[in-house]
């Protein structure tokens, strides 16, 4: 549960790295995908995917394509040439701010 | 083991579940449908023997205590965002395009000259006595706009993304019709300014104009698009 909240902060950044990674995906593989990459720990919410991938195409970061599979349409995400970009900044945004919550927790360790 | 599909008759009592929580238009339906029959078919191969009901209420459970509300609210608000950058864009498009901004200087200069020489000479309409040039702005804006209305199709009004694009540009015209100076005056001072907010109006009413039109097109395009994937308007069918 606790997960679930650290994951909130870094939804956009992690749905841009699966895209990097996959090429393009729909809403419901995504939150699969990361079921299983964190075998089990992390869990996407509906309700937190969603308003997120809707604010990543209102920002041209994504852009959908639709296509009739199994008698009904699934939209497909992939990134823009601008989502692109921003993937690598954003996750290195990311590793750099998880690497200052990690000199807080394990002060110790961080400075050797 | 192998993922079990759901059938055209399965999909039907899903589309209908969803219906019955009150998500009616097609295009909203849609965005919820493959997400929800995705869940419902993990749940059925994971566990055989359960009925279709009994994984419909499991997988709607997991969408929150919002259930599938949080997709619509969603949806909605970015719907109209995405719609708002297209407009602004566009507005951006036509105050960079040079030969553009000549025409919309001069038809700026015009409606300025010819409105300062009805407050100058007196030059009111018959009901009200207001500057008739103002009038003639006013009852143009009023011509196009309702020309705007009529090119959208009964087709592309009950269209989510039509009305969506329409909620994003609706309101402009109406607050500018309220700032036209129309009343006469024997003020210079007034009379210029007058006539020079009148010619703001027309320039900024033309530019909305164009963008509301690139903006109207783009809904229509996306409206097409799910139409081609779903020819029915019956969200049911």
């Amino acid at each position: 549960m606790e997960q679930n909240q650290v994951v909130k902060g870094s939804l956009t950044t992690i749905i841009m790295k699966l895209l990097e990674d996959n090429g393009r995906m729909y809403g419901y593989e995504m939150t699969k995908a990361v079921k299983e990459i964190t075998a089990n720990k992390m869990n996407i919410t509906e309700a937190a995917l969603y308003p997120a991938l809707h604010k990543l195409v209102a920002d041209d970061i994504l852009t959908t394509t639709t296509e009739m599979v199994d008698g009904r349409m699934r939209k497909y995400y992939t990134l823009t040439k601008k989502g692109k970009k921003e993937t690598a900044n954003k996750i290195s945004a990311l590793q750099e701010a998880l690497g200052s919550v990690q000199l807080i927790l394990n002060p110790k360790i961080a400075n050797g | 083991m192998d993922k079990m599909k759901l059938s055209q008759e399965q999909l039907k009592e899903l589309r209908y579940f969803i219906y019955k929580r009150g998500f009616r238009e097609p295009e909203v339906m849609m965005e919820i449908l493959d997400h929800f029959a995705c869940k419902v078919e993990d749940k059925l191969s994971a566990k055989p023997g359960m009925s279709l009901e009994e994984a419909m209420k499991e997988a709607h459970n997991e969408f929150g205590y919002n259930g599938f509300y949080s997709i619509k609210a969603s949806f909605d608000v970015f719907t109209r965002r995405r719609y708002r950058n297209i407009y602004w864009t566009e507005v951006k498009a036509v105050l960079s395009n040079i030969r553009l901004m000549i025409v919309l200087a001069g038809l700026g200069y015009v409606v300025y000259a010819t409105s300062l020489w009805a407050f100058i000479n007196k030059h009111t309409d018959w009901l009200f006595e207001e500057n008739v040039v103002g009038i003639c702005v006013w009852l143009a804006m009023l011509v196009v706009e309702l020309y705007k209305l009529s090119q959208i199709s009964k087709d592309l009004k009950k269209s989510y993304h039509t009305h969506a694009a329409r909620m994003v540009i609706a309101f402009t015209p109406y607050t500018m019709w309220m700032f036209l100076p129309t009343s006469m005056t024997d003020s210079p001072k007034r009379i210029m300014l007058s006539s020079l907010v009148i010619a703001l109006i027309v320039v900024c009413f033309t530019v909305h104009y164009i963008a509301s039109i690139k903006l109207l097109k783009e809904a229509k395009k996306d409206y097409e698009e799910f139409k081609s994937f779903h020819p029915n308007e019956n969200p049911l069918a």
